[in-house]
């Protein structure tokens, strides 16, 4: 026997229908059973039926609660739901399908924001996706997984890709806003770095996590205040920390007219080496700084 | 030298005892009450400027200093001074003399604008003060506004001046608050002005002082404050290398609340552009402030100390 895994594994499974699903996953369930997991399957009627009969008596030991228990990996607040399923003192092993109705792009987006801030989190996650699934969804799951549940147990999967450091993730996976504060200059930095400061010591972050996060935010409304009117920068800056020992800030605001003047080069450099992800997405007429800090 | 100007002000009480003319000066918590200084009182707005040497001027009224006060007399206006917004007790200080006000074309007509003159008309004051028994003496004076941009010999003078403002207040119990309102001054007059002050500056979130050879920032230190901060690491440096044998700069980071990327950049920039046989040493610094400068990039003209943490 192995030893048990430590943070979160994040598994695709990739199937050509109920029977290839359960000879899948069986290994990776056997396995977290043995390790005395508690055992997770969200699935169809005709997958349920399968793993149980490949389980025999240890299905016992498995919940089987329908699909519709698990959040979209789009739905508001997802990560914070993600971080449900994983009670603490004890690891959790879940499989889950890919619902055809979810759109490929936000699938991404949940996929991505899992393995960005959960490192930590004391869960297995078999995602399954179908061969002849949308194109789109398949592509994701064959990007979005490091390693794979197989019959043979988990291998690395070629087609991984980090998730892109600019990937628009829909902020509201993040969970709530909690704080919001309009900055127009710099004059209203001090005020910013109070608040991050409250959000990431009630968030759960210590010492030197809070400090960078303070700084990272600091850096990045910095940017915004310098690319737009110095005495109206119109910034707003958004911040969300209900999802465990993480604080998720949005900075918005019109786009600069200087910001086409750039050099060229990574603007958020400096803001990266204090942030666990920083990230800056640009339209015709607006820009959005996002920083994500972690305990 | 000449008159002092008495009681030439209309000297209102403040409408409102609840109106905000205590407001204390922010970034010196520990500032003692009494003793002499030489201390920049730097103002991003007129208001806020106002305030805080409102509160100056009543302290030092109720320590039973003084008080010298030089600005600009606005034409056909009351001086913000006698109005609403000064210090509570202003108007028996001024009827008393312990409050005097000289407005700065006469200041320029006495002293001639150069350095010999303007510490003559300091001196006098002073000893015009104790020759009345006064036990101590405050002066202070609004942001002057001089043509420092097109006029290298004024900024010669005015240094040596300010140079002569550490002396006075070095020989005698003489408490000096020079007022810089940002918005009053070109950039070149803002920079001079922070420099010659490095040693003592109380600028909204953050302050420096100097103490047993180590020049101590304070408070936090961001883009808002970054060219004002600069302007102080160059005179502290100036003045270092102006001083005697060793010409490093100590800087004592202990009382550093925040400081961003600008800041570093700038300290670092500034020792990087330093003569070659001077560096920067640092104190104190906390370990996330060492994170950061290795973050911007640490010359090597750039230095821990090795004090014990």
């Amino acid at each position: 026997m192995t030893a048990p895994p430590a943070g979160l594994v994040h598994l695709g499974l990739l199937h050509r229908g109920p029977d290839d699903l359960a000879a899948s996953a069986v290994p990776e369930l056997r396995r977290a059973l043995a390790d005395g997991e508690d055992v997770v399957v969200a699935a169809d009627r005709a997958t349920v039926r399968r793993v149980r009969e490949a389980l025999g008596a240890d299905a016992e030991r498995v919940e089987f609660p329908p699909p519709s228990a698990l959040a979209g990996p789009s739905a508001p607040g997802f990560v914070a739901a993600v971080r449900g399923w994983a009670p603490p003192g004890r690891r959790t092993t879940l499989l889950g399908q890919y619902a055809p109705a979810v759109p490929g792009a936000d699938r991404a987006y949940g996929e991505d924001a899992l393995g960005l801030v959960l490192d930590d989190l004391p869960l297995t996650l078999i995602c399954c996706c179908r061969h002849d699934e949308d194109p789109e969804q398949l592509a994701v799951a064959r990007r979005s997984h490091p390693r794979l549940a197989t019959a043979v147990g988990t291998v690395d999967n070629p087609d991984y890709r980090p998730p892109s450091p600019t990937s628009p993730v829909p902020a509201a996976v993040w969970g709530t806003v909690t704080v919001r504060v309009s900055v127009d200059g710099t004059a209203d930095l001090a005020e910013v770095r109070r608040r991050v400061a409250d959000a990431a010591a009630g968030a759960g972050l210590e010492g030197d996590a809070v400090r960078a996060a303070v700084l990272a935010v600091h850096e990045a409304v910095v940017l915004g205040v310098r690319d737009g009117d110095p005495d109206h920068a119109g910034l707003t800056v958004e911040i969300r920390s209900d999802t465990g020992p993480t604080v998720f800030c949005e900075i918005t605001g019109p786009r600069g007219a200087t910001t086409a003047m750039v050099s060229p080069g990574d603007p958020l450099a400096h803001v990266r080496p204090f942030c666990a992800r920083a990230a800056l997405h640009d339209d015709p007429d607006r820009r959005a700084v996002r920083v994500l800090s972690t305990a | 030298m000449g008159t002092p100007v008495r009681g030439v002000l209309t000297v209102a009480r403040p409408t409102d005892p609840g109106d905000d003319v205590t407001a204390v000066l922010h970034g010196r918590p520990d500032a003692p009450a009494a003793g002499s200084g030489h201390t920049l009182l730097v103002a991003d707005a007129v208001e806020q400027g106002r305030r805080g040497t409102a509160s100056w001027v009543e302290r030092e009224l109720a320590l039973g200093s003084k008080v010298y006060y030089k600005g600009w007399l606005p034409e056909g206006q009351q001086h913000w001074l006698s109005g609403p917004a000064g210090p509570r007790g202003a108007r028996d200080a001024f009827a008393s003399g312990q409050l005097e006000f000289l407005d700065f074309p006469t200041l320029v007509e006495r002293s001639g604008a150069t350095s010999a003159g303007v510490l003559a008309v300091y001196q006098d004051e002073v000893e015009r003060a104790f020759d009345d028994l006064w036990p101590t003496v405050a002066m202070t004076q609004e942001s002057p506004e001089l043509p420092m941009a097109d006029d290298a010999h004024l900024v010669s003078e005015y240094a040596t001046w300010e140079s002569g403002f550490d002396v006075l207040t070095g020989e005698w119990p003489v408490r000096m608050l020079c007022q810089l309102s940002v918005p009053a001054e070109s950039e070149r007059a803002m920079w001079e002005t922070v420099a010659v002050h490095h040693r003592d500056l109380v600028d909204g979130v953050w302050s420096a002082a100097e103490d047993h050879g180590r020049w101590g920032p304070r408070g936090d230190l961001d883009a808002h404050v970054s060219r004002r901060f600069g302007a102080a690491v160059h005179g502290a440096l100036r003045a270092a290398r102006e001083r005697e044998g060793c010409s490093d700069l100590h800087v004592d980071l202990a009382a550093v609340d925040f400081m961003d990327v600008s800041c570093a950049e700038i300290l670092m920039l500034a020792a990087r552009s330093a003569p070659a046989e001077q560096h920067i040493v640092l104190h104190n610094g906390p370990r996330f402030l060492r994170r950061l400068f290795d973050a911007v990039g640490r010359p090597p003209s750039v230095r821990e100390s090795e004090d014990p943490r």
